[in-house]
């Protein structure tokens, strides 16, 4: 799948970052005033607006001052404006190549170091599922036990953003021990049990005979013990009192969620059993039966037809169905475990779940936790509790060694690097392999560090890129804030889910991302585009037919999510393309500016266009708006849940916008094929993907490097595993800045 | 977020200085650091309760006489006079008939916490989450039941109970949501497995004093690695991994915490076998259950529906063989009135038993009442008339109580479940009508 030698178009790391640095090194003026080129740059394309009393935006330039009178701050944030193109505004002409590449050189050099120290990161609640699952193979809903990630950067395994609050303490004592009771199981784990509760011994409706029944609309409860966490098949005997022109209709429902519905025309004589699953954790457990459609006409001439009724006999539950086998850890610890060999199993268990070697001290103090009179099982039991409890299971460790000089970069050792390269593609703990390269140290060559990810990305768990990362990336994690129909919006994220998979997979030009003219479509996704029924049933690929709908610019679930409820939004969807295609945030607007209205002093409801253009109209608004809206009308052409149209109530939609650096498009596709061509897609994506996998935001520094290296690549080639490759090969991938 | 840790960052740094002081404080002659010392002990978790009385109280509301002598039916609370607040001129319009017509018994119940006016359609279920409940979903997680829901009378979760309305409304005071009611329990046995039997693991059916131990033990075992690692890691990393030691050091006072409270819950006695047969004994025994709930932290809401709303049981202990509901339609009836009355001010009596108990619960320096909002009264005036203004109701507890407040006729009853959520730390932007928490100070 990857070459085994590293593309010769991509010169190692380390080269481009000196490259960087001695350059810095040529343009640093120890801290004294600039030298005569770099202060001709700063005044001929700064000083008119940003110098003296009038000084906009507070960033007030003098050149008779150490640093050009800004601190390491502010040239922080000059760097981003020009980068992103807003500086200088492009009313006062295009900056000329070579003065844009040197102005940021300078402030890259001007905003020193140290703002890319990294934090401890702590698990995230999708990290911790994921860890625990490939562990033991045990499904534990770490969102619904856990409270919420905080996100930072777009991102949710952000190190600085990931908090843990004194009451979320006990949260992750209590998870240790349900993940510990299911990992290690007393008894054999894979007898499934039947339970069946009567009537009698349930709560709600009235008891008749040996039936309960729901006279209105209401629900009966029965509790079940659960002794294994698990997947369960309900079935419930129930029938109706049939009246009225519907059947009876159910639900059923565990503790408030509701996992089965349906309708049933069983009567007394002929009673039926409906079934539902779900997922039970261990403890006491309630399972409800609601009717939902009580009818009453006391009045109708059939005495028969006056009243419907539900009534239930039994509630059954059967399960676990998918008995929890043991993952290889688990049998391995669980085999012949005996006094003997407890010490052993128990090292060899926490070297997996503390990803790093363990010490002969660490084991007794995990042993110290039970003494002789329990059993080797309930001591191994204990001591896993314990294990995922303590920070070396909920924080990514990575400490200094004493050596290490502070302020230095220093290499990761192999573990190290193998928890940031398992984390990074699959959202989990390294496994056995990967520990193994990391053991011996080979991991730490380049060849063995591209091999490793080549094999850990055909890996089945290597879809998490797509599932996470995708999808925060893309900003879709917000579609949930949307008020749509459930099932139309996991078919509106799947489809943009399978495209990155797609394309992460079958190796294609990253480009694909925006111009692939084929999708992922089921049938309510062919139904909102007005296209052919898919064949088969679910998520099918599809070629695209004529038109502009291109990849993820014409996927449902990007229109969606930058759309208003009742109608487009022509900024955010400019913001969107910004944000996440050109990685060139606008800022946040000023304070105390209004809302778009939708119409003009007359009343008169005017088109999009025109609005916007009214808007623009301002100065204070023109500054980010001559970027935003020109990049959000030429998508217009996509209704609010991405339906093609091509009039709104304003009139006739016309698809014309422009980038902006001023190129000029009409309709999504231009736009798709000019966004792709120069490479910005794969700038943006990479610097996405670099805080996603250092858990931090970058320095302009890290950033100048990362384009220098992008920069080399061909952009319209380069793939995923390609921008993976070059990205785990970097120096801030590899290194860390001792403290 | 930096800003929050720090600050508490500081004041655990204050906490733990005062903590090393009590061996200084012995060598001084008069123990003026004792104070500081004091402050040193965990602030008491927040609480609220909620008792609900149906069928109304009294024809005008209660009053105190001069100088807040407690008398009449309030008699009992005397002894506890300063911290009972009365509180005048609330009143539930969600209560109200609203054109829906007859029915103000099932209305007034399913009102009474929801600030919502359900809906009356054929049985239909629909009002609205109750003011306990959504404090519980965002405080919930810090106590091992989000909340205690219970009830002397078993539910009703269908059928027809009040002129057209579902049984629910008039037998469920909590909501977690507008269909859903939050599960009542009348059962104390059921109530006290739940209290003090561990749900999580089965397998091991272990008590609340085993499992604290094996939480210490672990909770040891942490402390060491973290502070083992601490030395191991840089200014940055460090600050992260305190906020996890804040959060161990959180657990153990809470654990100290729960055995003192435990230690006194399992001095009160368990739920007789047969109290579900005998009314008072079955009032006694929820109200002990939520004072052993509140003591061991095992949660910090809790609502106790004395009958269900509009119920007609007889009170043959008091020697009224009349049912509660029939006596409360009074007609101004000499003998109905005063036996309906004799109802209320034994339900005052047994109230104040229970205020009486969680003052006895000691938390340190203080006593689980001190820092508990409880809540007495009905969202029905007198029973003759169903009127949901001018409501009995009284607070007590962590209030400045030993007064009573007369608000602006119509003031919503909202408001104070507001400000009683508030008290527990969580924040509620709006209840029914209301969106501004009660001043009471």
């Amino acid at each position: 799948m990857l070459p085994g030698n590293p593309d010769p178009a991509t010169p190692p790391a380390g080269d481009i970052l000196k490259a960087v640095i001695s350059l810095a090194l040529l343009l640093l003026w120890s801290g004294d005033v600039l030298d005569a080129r770099a202060q001709s740059l700063v005044r001929r394309h700064c000083l008119e607006c940003h110098a003296g009393a009038q000084a906009k935006a507070e960033l007030r330039f003098d050149l008779e001052q150490p640093g050009a009178g800004l601190d390491a701050a502010a040239w922080r944030e000059a760097w981003t404006r020009v980068h992103a193109g807003e500086m200088p505004p492009r009313k006062h002409g295009v900056l000329p190549p070579d003065d844009r590449k040197l102005l940021l050189e300078l402030a890259v050099t001007l905003a020193g170091q140290g703002e890319e120290r990294s934090v401890l990161r702590r698990l995230s609640r999708r990290e911790y599922e994921n860890t625990v699952r490939d562990l033991f193979g045990i499904v534990f809903d770490a969102r619904e036990h856990f409270a919420p990630d905080e996100i930072g950067g777009g991102f949710d395994n952000q190190g600085a953003a990931l908090s843990l609050s004194e009451a979320d303490f006990e949260r992750y004592l209590q998870a240790g021990e349900r993940v510990a009771a299911a990992a290690i199981q007393v008894r054999d784990p894979g007898a499934p049990n039947h339970q069946r509760v009567r009537a009698e011994a349930m709560d709600g409706g009235a008891l008749r005979h040996d039936v309960r029944t729901l006279s209105s609309n209401g629900q009966i409860r029965a509790s079940f013990r659960i002794e294994a966490e698990g997947r369960y098949r309900v079935r419930a005997r129930c029938f109706g009192t049939q009246a009225g022109p519907d059947p009876v209709r159910w639900a059923m429902s565990s503790g408030g969620r509701e996992f089965a519905r349906g309708a049933t025309r069983a009567t007394l004589k002929q009673r039926e059993e409906v079934m539902g699953e779900l997922t039970l954790t261990t403890g006491s457990r309630s399972i409800e039966f609601a009717f939902l459609n009580d009818y009453y006409k006391p009045d109708d001439p059939d005495p028969r037809q006056r009243d419907r009724n539900c009534h239930l006999e039994w509630i059954e539950i059967e399960g676990p169905l998918d008995p929890p086998r043991y993952s290889p850890y688990q049998s391995a610890a669980l085999a012949d475990l005996g006094e003997s060999n407890l010490r052993s199993k128990l090292a060899a268990l926490a070297t997996r779940v503390w990803r790093g070697p363990v010490s002969s001290s660490d084991m007794d103090a995990l042993l110290a936790l039970t003494n002789a009179a329990h059993r080797p099982v309930e001591r191994m039991r204990s001591a896993l509790a314990a294990m995922l409890a303590a920070p070396r299971f909920v924080f990514r460790v990575e400490t200094d060694p004493e050596s290490a000089a502070p302020g230095s970069l220093r290499r990761l050792n192999g573990h190290e690097l193998a928890v940031r390269l398992s984390y990074l593609v699959w959202g989990s703990l390294p496994d056995d392999v990967l520990l193994q390269r990391a053991a011996d140290g080979s991991l730490l060559k380049d060849e063995v560090l591209e091999a490793e990810l080549a094999r850990m990305l055909r890996d089945p768990r290597a879809s998490e890129l797509s599932r996470s990362f995708a999808l925060q990336w893309l900003q879709l994690e917000a579609l949930g804030n949307h008020a749509l129909d459930a099932g139309l919006r996991e078919s509106m994220l799947a489809e943009t889910s399978l495209l990155f998979e797609c394309v992460l997979r079958e190796e294609r030009p990253i480009r694909e991302l925006l111009c692939a003219e084929y999708s992922f479509i089921d049938e309510r996704l062919a139904a909102l585009y007005g296209m052919a029924l898919p064949r088969g049933p679910g998520m099918q690929r599809v070629a695209l037919p004529a038109g502009d709908r291109r990849g993820v610019l014409g996927h449902a679930s990007v229109l969606t999510v930058t759309s208003n409820p009742t109608r487009t939004s022509p900024v955010k969807r400019g913001k969107w393309v910004l944000e996440v295609l050109l990685d060139a945030p606008p800022p946040p607007p000023p304070p105390g500016v209004g809302v778009l209205t939708e119409a003009d002093a007359t009343g008169a409801q005017l088109p999009m266009r025109e609005q916007l253009a009214l808007h623009r109209s301002k100065p204070e608004c023109a500054v980010c708006h001559d970027r935003l809206d020109p990049l959000g009308l030429g998508l217009e052409n996509y209704d609010r849940m991405g339906r093609t149209r091509s009039a709104d109530e304003g009139g006739l939609i016309d698809g014309a916008g422009a980038l902006p650096d001023g190129r000029a498009f009409h309709g999504v596709g231009e736009m798709a094929q000019l966004l792709a061509s120069d490479g910005a897609l794969a700038r943006s994506l990479a610097r996405h993907l670099m805080t996603w996998s250092l858990g931090r935001s970058l320095s302009v520094a890290e950033r100048a490097a990362l384009e220098q290296r992008m920069a080399a690549l061909d952009a319209q080639q380069l793939t995923l595993p390609g921008l993976l490759r070059a990205i785990v090969l970097s120096e801030p991938f590899r290194t860390k800045r001792v403290e | 977020m930096t800003r929050r840790s720090l600050d508490r960052r500081t004041v655990l740094r204050g906490a733990a200085v005062t903590l090393a002081l009590p061996w200084l404080e012995a060598m001084l002659p008069n123990g003026r650091l004792g104070v500081r010392a004091q402050q040193a002990s965990p602030p008491a978790p927040r609480r609220a309760v909620w008792v609900y009385v149906p069928n109304g109280l009294a024809q005008q509301p209660l009053k105190a006489a001069a100088g807040f002598q407690l008398q009449g039916a309030l008699a009992p609370l005397a002894p506890l006079s300063s911290s009972v607040l009365l509180i005048h001129g609330l009143a539930q319009d969600a209560a109200r008939a609203h054109g829906d017509g007859p029915g103000d018994h099932a209305r007034a119940c399913a009102a009474f916490l929801t600030g919502v006016h359900p809906l009356k359609k054929d049985g239909a279920v629909l009002v609205g989450a109750s003011a306990d409940q959504l404090a519980a979903q965002q405080i919930g997680n810090r106590t091992r039941l989000r909340s205690l829901v219970v009830g002397a009378e078993g539910s009703n979760t269908s059928g027809q109970c009040d002129s057209g309305y579902a049984c629910a409304y008039s037998s469920q005071l909590s909501w977690a949501g507008p269909s859903t009611p939050a599960g009542k329990e009348h059962r104390p046995m059921r109530v006290y497995e739940r209290l003090f039997l561990d749900e999580e693991d089965p397998a091991f059916l272990e008590t609340m004093a085993e499992r604290r131990a094996r939480r210490r033990s672990v909770l040891d075992f942490v402390r060491g690695e973290a502070r083992r690692l601490e030395q191991r890691l840089g200014q940055a990393d460090r600050q992260k991994l305190e906020e996890y030691q804040d959060g161990i050091r959180e657990l153990e006072r809470r654990l100290e915490r729960m055995q003192q409270g435990e230690q006194q819950a399992r001095a009160l006695p368990a739920p007789p076998k047969d109290a579900e047969k005998n009314y008072p004994e079955l009032v006694r025994a929820h109200y002990d259950l939520i004072a052993m709930a509140l003591a061991t932290d095992s949660t910090r809401i809790a609502t106790f529906l004395l009958a269900n709303e509009g119920s007609n049981r007889g009170y043959p202990h008091l020697g009224i063989p009349e049912g509660h509901h029939e006596l409360s339609h009074h007609g101004k009836d000499p003998h109905k009135l005063t036996q309906w009355e004799k109802i209320g001010a034994w339900h005052v009596d047994a109230f104040a038993a229970f205020l009486k108990r969680l003052t006895e619960l000691r938390e340190g320096e203080s006593s689980v009442l001190d820092s508990t909002m409880v809540l007495f009264g009905s969202a029905i005036g007198d029973g003759n008339r169903h009127n949901h203004d001018q409501l009995p109701i009284l607070l007590a507890g962590a209030v400045r109580g030993g007064r009573e407040v007369e608000f602006a006729q119509e003031t919503s009853l909202n408001r104070l479940h507001l400000a009683m959520t508030a008290y527990t730390g969580a924040s509620l932007p709006r209840l029914g009508d209301a969106d501004l928490p009660l001043d009471l100070a």
